[in-house]
């Protein structure tokens, strides 16, 4: 067998992503479930040349990467939901700034401290709207290792793009479950690389100028251009301003740059949803209890389909309508209490056949679960 | 290289009120730079929120102006990915040890090479004036119309108890001290802690009637006095100034660069290093 | 597709002896495995629970509900565990630590498991590796050669953990398990 073939957990798959990706510069605090990313990183990183560091917190955390990241390096955090919530206010920087990173948030049930062993998927709106003020935000997920390992990688990738963090969500049951990772070849996936400036040294660069595909090429921090970054409304060499026209141009910017690329931005999997009557939409690892569900479904006749997402910011809602157009029921498999359903029935033309099967006990959603919603819905009983 | 090189001309003028105390040091970090003679590529200013936050905008270096007590953090991320770059970290007092308390304790206790630079004016200036950790009992404040009743930190000892391996304190008053301590934590080797005793004439001087910016200044000049001299023997409850701590310690990136030649070991002894997961089947 | 439940308490290596069978499979044969684990806060001692799903194509659904096989190394195991498996599975127990109870429908083995690793192998950190061998031997879900090797990567090319599983291999009865769950 090959030795790229790996057996290992959920956090393992995220930090083979990152380190394929190039990440250099890891900073985090240890918290449940996703301490062993960290640990993982401590080994890696110092034996290839990079760079890893345990802060004070998780605010520290998310603010050492950003500043690693403005010397020109690729950069990652992880936590979990209470450690999410500290890193807002950085986050929020990082949005207005237009600095590349990558946030991992491996869930768990929340609020507060709620059960740090076990999964949960509560975090999707905060990874949407936790940091203060209008913005928009890419975050990725997945329900299987090698999906993990490729949401990783294009987290990098997408950051790098558009200058922008990137979260990547999943749940503690894949964080902990061990399966098959098998590590692709150095090539076998595209890589996005810092873009720089080509402006020389002595000439006037501009580091908040979009070239005309919307990409702003950057200089590290070190190099022959000296900038300004802040996190207040600032002009296209990044000095604060409170011009209107400035102002209203840098928002719709940070906005358009992601919301208008939706459709780039999506990535989904699909099962047996060309003729399904029955569509099942979900993400992570409810996801594969929904594969099962709709597998032994259609083994005994049942038109049920699966809409797996992978991307679930900026909300692929032209996706999720096209799919429902011709459902009779559409079943939102999740493990909070509805978060992407409502994003789901804001996107159908018919929302009242919308449903949610969940649980927010801490269990993993079995397929008996979702087995039982369907029949409730059809009017079946239980 | 004059000192006017490395100013921002074209973002002045500065935003702080007349008779304020940062301007002041500003003129001396400049002129501290000019002296070592750093090129303006190799110098990373990362600065929080506040009047005192504002400097980095004026200097001609690679700025990066951050979040309310968040700088050293930042700054942390900065040195550890390109620790050839030299850092200075401007800060207010409550930028520093109210919401950045922490992280202050953090970065010193690392002693990474960093310049920390506290601009004590004892008061939230740019928020109109209400007190910070260093502002002390008895102060006038708009969050303290009773005057204060929290104590102040002593930002010598706090720093020299979390592992600054070098700390001073001087004032607005003393430029030429100023200047010539700013040098000295530059080039000290480790993490730096120059607190500046200075003045805020609008929202400190106003309040607790200390008069003109030139009286409060007069007060900083005849409440302060030289570490181990006489004065302060016969008074101890003037403020000594001076280079409290001046120590040889491993850096935080020289040891992690020690830490790297550990793993390089282990790379070549095994091929590659061991997980950890695996590690922990020990 | 086979559905295994390993357990005992924390400290027991419970959850190792899933990850190296799971290696094995995944590893040196090239099949399927997911692995799911569960404990309390105790660092050591509380319930250790491990399910392991065996298959020849992709594993969607990760937990065992209704177990083929169930491996009980402690008492309070057996007692939380023993209605997770289907009738007539197959219940597998250390005879020092866990005494029978008739009414569980499976086919329950008794084995020395501990006291072999504790008195035969004087490595009592071992019984997880002896436990291994067991379930090999009596399910037959994967070569005792991939188990070698996944010992051998793990620990060492002469790591100790080789004879306790070894050993194991032969505590067991024998197969016991019909080939066309595998």
């Amino acid at each position: 067998m090959s030795e790229r073939t790996l057996f290992v957990h959920g956090n393992q798959a995220c930090v083979e992503g990152a380190l394929y990706a190039g990440v250099s510069f890891y900073a985090g605090y240890p918290i449940t479930p996703s301490s062993e990313i960290a640990e993982e990183m401590s080994v890696r990183l110092p034996a290839n040349g990079g760079r890893f560091i345990q802060m004070e917190d998780e605010i520290s955390s998310m603010c050492a990467i950003i500043g690693a990241s403005l010397t020109g390096r690729k950069v990652m955090t992880a936590t979990s939901g209470p450690g999410f919530s500290l890193m807002q206010e950085a986050l929020g920087y990082a949005i207005m700034a237009e600095i590349p990173c990558v946030i991992v948030n491996v869930m768990r049930g929340g609020p507060s401290t709620g059960l740090p062993t076990q999964g949960s998927q509560g975090d999707v709106n905060q990874a949407r709207w936790g940091t203060h003020g209008d913005h928009a935000i890419i975050a990725l997920t997945a329900s299987t290792h090698q999906a993990l390992f490729e949401a990783t990688v294009r987290a990098f990738n997408l950051a790098e793009t558009y200058r922008s963090p990137v979260i990547v969500l999943y749940d503690e049951l894949l964080a902990h479950m061990r399966e098959r990772l098998t590590l692709p070849e150095p090539g076998d996936l595209p890589l996005v690389e810092r873009l720089r400036t080509f402006v020389p040294g002595g000439v006037d660069y501009r580091p908040y100028l979009a070239r005309s595909d919307g990409r702003l090429p950057m200089s590290d921090f070190g190099g022959v251009h000296r900038y300004n970054v802040t996190g207040l409304y600032h002009d296209m060499w990044g000095f604060p301003s409170t011009d209107p026209v400035t102002v209203n141009d840098l928002l719709h910017h940070l906005h358009d740059k992601i919301v208008v690329r939706t459709g780039e931005l999506e990535s989904h999997r699909e099962y047996a949803l060309e003729d399904a009557d029955t569509v099942l939409i979900s993400y992570g690892t409810p996801a594969r209890s929904a594969m099962q569900v709709a597998r032994k479904g259609r083994d005994s006749g049942h038109r049920v389909g699966v809409l797996e997402l992978e991307t679930l910011w900026p909300f692929p809602g032209q996706l999720v309508r096209d799919v429902c157009e011709k459902a009779r029921i559409v079943i939102v498999v999740e493990m909070n209490m509805g978060q992407i359903r409502d994003q789901v029935r804001a996107a159908v033309r018919a929302p009242e056949r919308v449903f949610l099967a969940n649980r927010v006990d801490g269990e993993f959603i079995k397929p008996k679960d979702i087995g039982t919603v369907i029949r409730l819905v059809d009017g079946h009983g239980v | 290289m004059a000192i006017e090189n490395y100013i921002r001309k074209r973002f002045f003028p500065h935003i702080w009120c007349p008779g304020c105390g940062h301007g002041t040091v500003l003129n001396a970090l400049l002129r501290a730079l000019e002296q070592l003679g750093l090129s303006k590529n190799e110098i990373v200013m990362v600065s929080g929120i506040g009047c005192s936050a504002r400097i980095s905008g004026y200097v001609d270096v690679h700025t990066l102006h951050t979040l309310h007590g968040r700088a050293l953090a930042f700054a942390t991320g900065v040195k550890l990915s390109r620790p050839e770059l030299t850092i200075l970290v401007p800060m207010g007092d409550g930028d520093a040890l109210a919401i950045g308390g922490n992280h202050f304790l953090h970065a010193a206790r690392r002693n990474i090479d960093i310049t920390a630079i506290i601009l004590n004016n004892r008061i939230y200036g740019m928020t109109g004036g209400q007190f910070s950790p260093l502002s002390g009992c008895g102060i006038q404040a708009t969050t303290a119309p009773y005057s204060t009743i929290d104590h102040a930190f002593d930002v010598v000892e706090l720093s020299r108890a979390a592992g600054a391996s070098f700390v001073a304190r001087t004032t607005t008053f003393h430029v030429r001290e100023l200047e010539k301590m700013l040098v000295q934590a530059i080039r000290h080797r480790g993490f730096s802690v120059v607190e500046v005793l200075s003045q805020c004439p609008t929202h400190f001087g106003r309040r607790n009637k200390e008069g003109s910016a030139v009286d409060m200044l007069k007060k900083l000049q005849s409440k302060t006095v030289p570490l181990n001299s006489r004065k302060l023997e016969l008074d101890p409850s003037l403020v000594p100034r001076g280079v409290f701590v001046d120590q040889d310690k491993p850096e935080y990136c020289e040891l992690y660069d020690d830490m790297v030649a550990r793993s390089r070991v282990e790379v070549e002894e095994q091929g590659q290093p061991v997980g950890a997961d695996a590690r922990k089947e020990v | 597709m086979l559905k295994l439940i390993l357990s005992g308490v924390g400290g027991q290596g419970i959850i190792t002896a899933g990850v190296i069978l799971g290696e094995a499979v995944v590893i040196h044969e090239g099949r399927y495995a997911v692995q799911t684990q569960s404990y309390g806060a105790e660092v050591r001692g509380g319930l250790a629970r491990t399910d392991l799903t065996i298959a020849n194509s992709e594993i969607y659904y990760p937990r065992v509900e209704q177990a083929h096989v169930l491996v009980a190394l402690h008492q309070d195991a057996y007692l939380r565990l023993n209605r997770s498996i289907r009738p007539g599975g197959i219940l597998i127990v250390d005879e020092t630590l866990v005494t029978l109870d008739a009414r569980v429908d499976a086919r329950q083995f008794s084995l020395p498991i501990i006291r072999t690793a504790e008195e035969e192998l004087k490595r009592p950190q071992a019984a997880n590796m002896c436990m291994v061998g067991v379930l090999v031997t009596m399910t037959g879900v994967v070569e005792p050669d991939s188990v070698s090797q996944a010992i051998r990567t793990r620990f060492g090319v002469d790591h100790p953990n080789l004879e306790a599983f070894a050993r194991g291999l032969e505590l067991a009865p024998g197969r016991v398990l019909q080939s066309s769950l595998v």
